[in-house]
This record gives structure tokens, C-alpha cells and sequence, in this order.
């Protein structure tokens, strides 16, 4: 997995969501891989155990154009395992602030 | 001990200790499950010891990609998972063009898959492969199952996911050493969501825009029948007297004489069913998820029509095309509950009805060679109401749906979204071993069959009364077909005359076979290939020039279709 990101991603638009998920085992895996796969890519990630289950801060950004964050907040709830997704807040960073957002993956 | 203690341990259950594989068979015929299709090998065998004792009958296929696709057909005619078996490594990866198949048909299948022993996981011992890993992206949910009391729970919440909701592909791996160890089994506690009705608000205001439109127009898709939905949606289209036109999974959901049918949609569409696409006003979407096949161009389908969707899978909702309308939930009995009273649709019936009658297939054919479509058609009509049509990918399977009749969408069971070559005859093998009673064709082109050519040992070995048509054009006719309309005819890696004599392959495998080659043995191959008892083979000659139209080109909208 690299961080390095090509130019379009750089301008792109930057999703945080909140994972309620069961546990961990599995889940951050296939949450990370229905990100990927669906044109986005993880920007950074926090997970946490919260009394008795998992919950996942993530940071998208899309990979290419016409990516709906609503759809990919909807594929990611449907996992088994997800109890829910919530969409925390939608920002449209300037390129140069890009360097400001934290990216330590904390996994 | 006390007495207390005593009067406890009574009243605790009893189980014996089992081995991990013992409780593995022990709980798929739990789950009702009585064939398995599989391919034994190293970090499987314990569980093929424990299937010997078992009620379980297992089909030995001859390549594991087969055991899934096999497995898939029984979800795909019955809506319950079929299940498949594979050892580590290479049996695993074999069975999962098979996963994403059912994965991307939205299949019920549990898929089973030895692993090495734990303690080895993750050194690159022999046959390890990471196979939870590698079929992440292509399942509903996945496990590897560490402790051997877990087995009964584990298979019985596979069930459950692969079956509910959207239904699709559930892969369980099990390291040896858990199907050796011996465990009392951990009590089983699954539960059904209750599956969420649809909401009325959205069902009075689909009412409201049915009411409103001029050109009404509904779009059946294949999440109908994964819903069980196949009645109602029947009695919803007659009650409304709205025209329909339907996806590839959505043939069958209305029987292919329906009045109200336009016929299939998209790519190789009926011109009716695409020019009523793009005229109508609003589009009634159930169960659809506006395929690129369907779809042709996105920004130029259905231009002028407001968008109600029906979906039990709210990703699907305004996924590709926004829904002014969005239904989401189990649209089963809950449609019952919609009551569509159209306005003033008189034209638009008669407009629409027009086309169908306009545009319909032609069967007139010059030349006195096998003309594929009418073979196809004349084929379905014969065999009549048990006609289960499995067609392989390519140019006969679009043939297949523009020219076969269907009573039923289980009639017709294709690989629409992956497209996987190789996919017909070991579904057929499924379909057949799952309704007995039905005719079922596994119909081929000679470049797909020859992908899973090795399933006619499993129709021997079983002696499985199937029938197996193969439409031989020597070539892989709708590459060859695109390489023509637009790769300015530069042929590249498409001739296949150098394919073996299918009729003497399938006669070394124990199969009774035989070919025709010319229009007027077509009645005769037809009557000889349904009274068959046994396995057979028709090998049908059929022109290497042939096409399929129309066709909506790659890029255009589903108004620009080209003809022949």
C-alpha cells in the first residue's frame, strides 16, 4: 500500500466516515478492500475498541471522477459485521492544505 | 458431586465431542443441505472422511471451478445456497471465477475450503494460499474458522448471510487441524433480521408519478427473482397495464409471450423495449441495477424519464442513475400494497405495441445453413414448459435470450454479470441434479465449451440426463463479431478451426452425440436430441459470419442500434 498519490488525487475531495463494526477481525480488511475497490482510495485510518465493539475513523478520497460518497457509505454499511456508517463530515480541502491533514495510520 | 450439581450437569445439554469435520457434515445436512459438489485433495480429506458416513451425496466434478459453478445453479434454481468443497491452495483458487460469478449475480452459495493446519498459516507451506484474502473483494462474508466447536455456528450464520437480503457467495475456510480436533460443538444461535417492508411513503409517491405519466414503462431486473418476488411483480405489471421491458436476469419474470412485453433491453435489446426506453416518461425500475449492458451509454439512457427504483439493497439506489423516486426494502408481498392507476396512457400503448409487431425477430435466413436463432427458438418451443435454458457467453447466449420463450426466470440461467466462459455445462449439471424433472439444455459455443470440456466425465459418471448443445462456428464468434464492426475487420486470435471433433470427444467420455450441419436436420436433431433418455450431444454446424443483432455499440445510446 503506498501513499504516494497521483495529481487527481491530490485535488480530490477528502470523506471521513465513522465505522460501528462488531469486531475487528475481518472487518477492517473488508472495509479497506470495498474502499479500494469502489474507486476510492483510504487516506488514513483510526481504529478503536469501543465497549463492545470496533469503531473505524476513515479518510477517503476518490480515485477517478463520478464517485458518489453516499453509494460507497451504503457499501460499506451493508458489510456483515457493520452496524453502521456515518458520514462525519464533508470537506473540500484546498490542495495546499493537503499536507496539513494527519495521515498516522493508527492500525 | 451434589446434588445441585448433579441436577445441573442433567440439565445442560448432551452433546458428544466430534472432530471438526464431522461437525462440518453433521451441520450442512442441518441446514437441509443434500448434495455437495466438490474435488477432494490434501487439507480437505478430513472432511471427506466424515462425508463417507454422512446423508450427504457428493458430486465429484472433474475441476473445482465446475464444483462452484454446480453449487451456484442449485442457488441459482432453488434461492437456497448450494455449497462447494475444495482443498487449499490451487482447489481454493480454482473455485473462484465460480465465487465471483455467483457474487456478481447476486447467487446464494457457500463455498468450503481446506486450509493447512494453523501452525503452518503463513510460512508459504505446501497448497497455502491465502484465499480469504484473495476472495475479499468477490463475497458477502467470509471465515476462517479457528476452533472446531465453532464449526455448527459458523456454517449456520453462512447460511443465514448467503440466503438473506441480497443474497450472494459465503466462503468458510477451515485449517486442517480444526477439521481433526475434537470439540463439543458451541451452541448455534442464528437469527433472521426481520427484512425491512417498503416504506409507504415511497410506494404512494411511485403511485403519484405512475399517475402523472404519460409514457409509463416498467424495468424488471433479475433482483425480482433472487427476492422471490416472480408473482407479485406479475400481478403488480397486469394490474397497471403498463408495458414492460426486462433485463437479462429479468427474462422469465414475465412469461416471453406477455402482452405487456417489450422484450430485453440494452446491448442486443429488442429495438422495441430500447426505443420505449428512451421515450418513456418515467421508468419504473424493479429490481434492476442499470448495468452498463442495459444501459448503454448512462448519460444518454432513458433521457426524458423520471426514475422510480425498487431496491431490497439501498447501495444499489442512485448508484448509476439518480431515482427520483427510491423504494427500498423486500419488495415481495409489500407490492401487493401498491395500487398504480395510470392517467391518460392510451397512445403511449398503442405506440408501444406498434413496435413490438413492427420490429419483430425475423427467422427467414437466406441459405440452407443452421440458422443458430430459430435452432434456439424451435428448440425451447419444443421442449416446452420444463425448458431450463443454460447458455454459455458469447454470441449464442444473447441468442438464446432474444430467441428462446421463457415461462419462468428460473428457465434461463445465464452468467450475466462476469460473463465466464466455461460457465454452461457444469451449471447445467447443478440445474439438472436440482429439478430432475426439467429439461435442461446446456447450450455452448465452441470456444467456452471447450473451458470446462471435462464435465462430460461428471455427466457420465452420473449418467445425468442432460442435454448439451454445442453451436460450433469455430470461432469465438462475438470477439470476432466486435473485431469486424470495430477493429476495421482485423481478425486477431479468433479462429478456432482447429477444435477437435466434438462428437467423437463426447462419445470417448460415454456420451451418445451427433452433429448436424444443414437447416432441414434441424426438426429431426431436435426430436432425436428431447427423447433422449441419457447424456447427449448435438453438435450444430452453424455460419462463421453469423451476428448478433441488433446491437447497441459500445459508447452509444439505446437508440442507436445497428442491424445487420
Amino acid at each position: 500500500m503506498s501513499l504516494h498519490l497521483s495529481p487527481n488525487t491530490r485535488r480530490a475531495t477528502i470523506e471521513t466516515f465513522t465505522i460501528e463494526s462488531d469486531d475487528v477481525n475481518g472487518t477492517l480488511r473488508r472495509v479497506w478492500t470495498v474502499i479500494e475497490q469502489r474507486g476510492w482510495s483510504v487516506r488514513s485510518l483510526l481504529v478503536e475498541e469501543v465497549g463492545g465493539g470496533v469503531e473505524t475513523r476513515v479518510q477517503v478520497s476518490p480515485t477517478g471522477n463520478g464517485r458518489s460518497i453516499e453509494t460507497l457509505r451504503l457499501q460499506i454499511e451493508r458489510l456483515h459485521n457493520v452496524r453502521r456508517v456515518k458520514l462525519e463530515r464533508r470537506s473540500r480541502e484546498k490542495p495546499s492544505r493537503w499536507k496539513e491533514i494527519p495521515h498516522a495510520a493508527v492500525i | 458431586m451434589t446434588a445441585a450439581a448433579m441436577k445441573e450437569a442433567a440439565e445442560e445439554p448432551q452433546t458428544e465431542a466430534a472432530t471438526g469435520a464431522k461437525l462440518l457434515v453433521d451441520a450442512l445436512a442441518a441446514q437441509g443441505v443434500e448434495t455437495v459438489f466438490g474435488y477432494p485433495g490434501g487439507a480437505i480429506m478430513p472432511v471427506y472422511d466424515a462425508l463417507t458416513s454422512s446423508s450427504l451425496r457428493h458430486i465429484l466434478c472433474r475441476h473445482e471451478q465446475a464444483c462452484a459453478f454446480s453449487a451456484a445453479a442449485f442457488g441459482r434454481m432453488t434461492g437456497k445456497p448450494g455449497v462447494c468443497l475444495a482443498t487449499s491452495g490451487p482447489g481454493a483458487t480454482n473455485l473462484v471465477t465460480g465465487i465471483a460469478d455467483a457474487y456478481m449475480d447476486s447467487v446464494p452459495m457457500v463455498a468450503i475450503t481446506g486450509q493447512v493446519a494453523q501452525p503452518v498459516m503463513g510460512t508459504d507451506a505446501f497448497q497455502e494460499v491465502d484465499i480469504f484474502g484473495i476472495t475479499m473483494p468477490i463475497v458477502k462474508h467470509s471465515y476462517i474458522i479457528r476452533d472446531a466447536a465453532d464449526v455448527p455456528g459458523v456454517i449456520a450464520e453462512a447460511f443465514e448471510i448467503a440466503a438473506s437480503g441480497r443474497p450472494g457467495p459465503v466462503l468458510v475456510d477451515i485449517p486442517k487441524d480444526v477439521q481433526q480436533a475434537a470439540a463439543h460443538p458451541a451452541p448455534v444461535n442464528v437469527e433472521r433480521a426481520p427484512a425491512p417492508a417498503l416504506d409507504d411513503d415511497g410506494l404512494r409517491r411511485c403511485e403519484a408519478a405512475i399517475r402523472d405519466a404519460e409514457r409509463p414503462l416498467f424495468y424488471l431486473g433479475g433482483g425480482i427473482t433472487r427476492a422471490g418476488a416472480v408473482d407479485a411483480v406479475r400481478r403488480l405489471v397486469e394490474r397497471a397495464g403498463i408495458p414492460a421491458a426486462c433485463t437479462l436476469h429479468g427474462l422469465g419474470v414475465l412469461p416471453s409471450d406477455h402482452p405487456q412485453l417489450l422484450g430485453m433491453l440494452g446491448m442486443h435489446g429488442s429495438r422495441a423495449a430500447n426505443l420505449a426506453v428512451q421515450e418513456c416518461d418515467l421508468l419504473i425500475n424493479i429490481g434492476g441495477r442499470f448495468d452498463d449492458r442495459a444501459t448503454g451509454r448512462l448519460d444518454g439512457f432513458a433521457p426524458k424519464a423520471r426514475v422510480v427504483h425498487f431496491d431490497r439493497d439501498a447501495s444499489e439506489i442512485s448508484k448509476l442513475r439518480h431515482a427520483d423516486v427510491s423504494v427500498h426494502g423486500e419488495f415481495g408481498p409489500s407490492l401487493d400494497s401498491l395500487y398504480p392507476e395510470p392517467g391518460h396512457i392510451d397512445p403511449w400503448l398503442a405506440t408501444t405495441a406498434g413496435w413490438k409487431f413492427e420490429y419483430v425477430a425475423p427467422y427467414d435466413a437466406p441459405g440452407e445453413g443452421i440458422y443458430a436463432p430459430a435452432l434456439l427458438r424451435d428448440l425451447s418451443l419444443a421442449a416446452g414448459e420444463g425448458f431450463v435454458a443454460v447458455p454459455d457467453v458469447g454470441q449464442h447466449q444473447m441468442w438464446t435470450a432474444q430467441h428462446c420463450h421463457f415461462t419462468r426466470p428460473q428457465a434461463h440461467l445465464t452468467s450475466g454479470g462476469l460473463g465466464s466462459m466455461g460457465f454452461s455445462l457444469p451449471t447445467a449439471v447443478g440445474a439438472k441434479l436440482a429439478e430432475p424433472q426439467s429439461t435442461v439444455v446446456s447450450i455452448n459455443g465452441d470456444g467456452g465449451f471447450m473451458m470446462n470440456i471435462q464435465e462430460l466425465a461428471t455427466l457420465n459418471r452420473y449418467r445425468i440426463p442432460l442435454k448439451v448443445l454445442v453451436l460450433n462456428n469455430s470461432r469465438l464468434g462475438m470477439v470476432r463479431q466486435w473485431q469486424e464492426l470495430f477493429f476495421d475487420g482485423n481478425f486477431s486470435e479468433v479462429d478456432l478451426s482447429d477444435n477437435p471433433d466434438f462428437t467423437k470427444v463426447a462419445q470417448a467420455f460415454g456420451i451418445d452425440a451427433f452433429t448436424i450441419s444443414a437447416r432441414d436436420e434441424v426438426a429431426p436433431g431436435i426430436e432425436r436430441f428431447l427423447a433422449a433418455e441419457g447424456p447427449i450431444l448435438m453438435h450444430a454446424i452453424i455460419d462463421p459470419a453469423e451476428n448478433v443483432w441488433p446491437l447497441v455499440a459500445p459508447g452509444k445510446a439505446n437508440d442507436e442500434m445497428m442491424e445487420g
